[in-house]
C-alpha cells in the first residue's frame, strides 16, 4: 500500500488565501481523496517533531502557500521535505478573476469556490502522484 | 495615564484535527470582534519563518497563545524565537474541563462548534483585559 | 544611518525612502541622469492595498497628465488606479509587472518600479520625503483597520 501524499497548507491566518489553502487540504485528505493524502501540522514540523520529519522526509509533499510569503514551502524545505508540486492560491486568483474571497474566519462564497476549484487541482495531483513510483 | 499595550494572539496552525480550526477561529474573532483595537495576530507559520515584524512584535509586546493541543506548538515557538507568553491556552485541555465536545469535521464547525469557538473567543477577550490592567 | 524613515503601528513597519520624493497620490518619484523619472508605488499604498493579483500599465508612447492615469493595480480588496506625478510620456514600464505584480508588495522601491516617464512638466509640486512622512503617519493611524485585514 503507498504512502498517503502530504498536503502542507500555508494556514496564514492574517488573510483569506490562508483560509482558502487551509480548507482546500481538509477537502482533499477529508472527503475528496481520503487515504491517499494526508496533512500534518505545519508548525509540529518546524518546532522539530521527529515523526512529523521523518513523514515529510520519507513521503511526496505538496505545498499550498496563500501568497507570495510562500511560508509553506519555506518551512517544508528548511525541515527536509520532498516537495513534488508547490502550489499558490495567488495563482488560482489569476486564472478565476472575478472571485474576490475577502472573509478569513469563516469562508465566502468566493472563497468556497475558490476552495473547490483548488482543491479539485491538487486532487488531480496527488492522483498523478500515487502513479509515480515512491 | 497607564498606557495598555497590544497584545498579540497566535494561533497554533492546527491542521492535524478540528481543535486547531477551533482555536484558530476563536483567535480571530478576537481579532475581528471582541477586541480589535487591541489586539494583533500573528501569523504563526510566518513567524516560523524568522519573519522580523512577527518576531520583533511578539518581543516587545505581550502575547497570548492559543493551542489546540496539548503539544503546544503555539506556546513552544513564541517562547523559543521570542519571550514566553504573557498567557497561554491549550483549547483541548479546556475543552475536557468545559465538559465540550471537540470538533469533529476539521473543515467545517458545526452550530455547537461555533458557539465553542465563541466562548473561547470571550475567555481570550478576558485575558487580554487582564493582560492590559496589570502594573 | 538607515536609508529609511520608518513609523510602526502594530506589528507593521512603514517606509519611506529618504532619497525619493513622492506625490499626493502614493506615487514615489526617482530622476534619472537622462532626466526621465522612475515611479512606483509607495509602501503604505501597497501594504493598504493588500497582495496584488493584477497589475497593469500603459504602453509606452503614451501621453500622461499631472494626475492622469498610468495604469491600475487590483487586489481582492480593490481595483485602484496609479496616478502620474508629472505631466509626460511613458517611455517603459516594468516587464515583471504584469506576471509578477507581486513584486511591488515585496519591494516597492526598487524591484517593483512601475514605469519610466519622460517629464515636460517640472517636480516642484512633489513631496519632499520628510514632508510625504508626515503625512503618511496620519494616513497609517487613520487606515489601520484595512491593514489588519478587517
Amino acid at each position: 500500500m503507498k504512502k498517503p501524499i502530504l498536503i502542507l497548507p500555508c494556514s496564514g491566518i492574517g488573510k483569506s488565501f490562508g483560509s482558502i489553502a487551509r480548507d482546500a487540504t481538509f477537502r482533499v485528505c477529508d472527503e475528496l481523496r481520503p487515504g491517499k493524502a494526508d496533512t500534518l501540522c505545519l508548525s509540529l514540523l518546524v518546532m522539530g517533531d521527529d515523526e512529523a520529519r521523518n513523514k515529510v522526509a520519507s513521503s511526496k509533499c505538496i505545498t499550498i502557500d496563500g501568497c507570495p510569503l510562500a511560508c509553506s514551502r519555506n518551512n517544508v524545505e528548511r525541515s527536509g521535505g520532498r516537495i513534488a508540486v508547490e502550489f499558490r492560491v495567488m495563482d488560482l486568483l489569476r486564472e478565476n478573476r472575478g472571485l474576490k474571497p475577502r472573509e478569513v474566519t469563516f469562508l465566502d462564497e468566493d472563497g468556497e469556490k475558490l476552495s473547490r476549484v483548488l482543491a479539485d487541482k491538487v486532487a488531480a495531483k496527488v492522483d498523478e502522484l500515487m502513479e509515480e513510483p515512491e | 495615564m497607564k498606557i495598555r499595550p497590544k497584545i498579540g494572539v497566535v494561533s497554533c496552525s492546527g491542521e492535524c484535527c478540528g481543535l486547531g480550526t477551533l482555536s484558530r477561529v476563536a483567535t480571530r474573532l478576537v481579532l475581528e470582534d471582541l477586541r480589535n483595537d487591541q489586539t494583533v495576530t500573528i501569523c504563526l507559520p510566518l513567524f516560523l519563518t524568522g519573519e522580523i515584524q512577527e518576531h520583533g512584535f511578539a518581543k516587545e509586546y505581550p502575547t497570548i497563545a492559543v493551542d489546540g493541543c496539548g503539544k503546544l506548538c503555539a506556546k513552544k515557538a513564541i517562547t523559543t524565537y521570542s519571550k514566553e507568553p504573557a498567557a497561554s491556552v491549550d483549547v483541548e485541555a479546556l475543552l475536557k474541563e468545559w465538559e465540550v465536545e471537540s470538533p469533529k469535521n476539521r473543515r467545517v464547525l458545526d452550530a455547537n462548534n461555533v458557539k465553542t469557538a465563541r466562548r473561547l473567543a470571550e475567555l481570550l477577550a478576558e485575558k487580554v483585559d487582564k493582560i492590559q490592567e496589570a502594573p | 544611518m538607515s536609508e529609511y524613515y520608518e513609523t510602526t503601528a502594530d506589528k507593521f513597519v512603514f517606509k519611506v525612502l529618504k532619497t525619493l520624493r513622492y506625490s499626493k497620490d502614493e506615487v514615489w518619484v526617482k530622476p534619472e541622469s537622462n532626466g526621465s523619472i522612475r515611479v512606483g508605488l509607495t509602501d503604505f499604498a501597497q501594504r493598504r492595498a493588500g497582495d496584488l493579483v493584477f497589475a497593469e500599465v500603459q504602453a509606452p508612447g503614451t501621453q500622461v497628465a499631472v494626475g492622469g492615469f498610468i495604469g491600475s493595480y487590483e487586489t481582492v480588496k480593490l481595483v485602484q488606479d496609479i496616478l502620474s506625478p508629472v505631466e509626460g510620456v511613458i517611455t517603459e514600464i516594468n516587464p515583471l509587472i504584469d506576471s509578477k505584480p507581486e513584486v511591488i508588495n515585496s519591494d516597492p522601491y526598487g524591484e517593483g518600479w512601475v514605469a519610466v516617464i519622460k517629464p515636460t512638466s517640472d517636480l516642484s509640486g512633489l513631496l519632499s520625503a520628510e514632508d510625504y512622512f508626515e503625512q503618511m503617519k496620519v494616513k497609517v493611524a487613520d487606515e489601520l483597520k484595512k491593514i489588519k485585514g478587517l
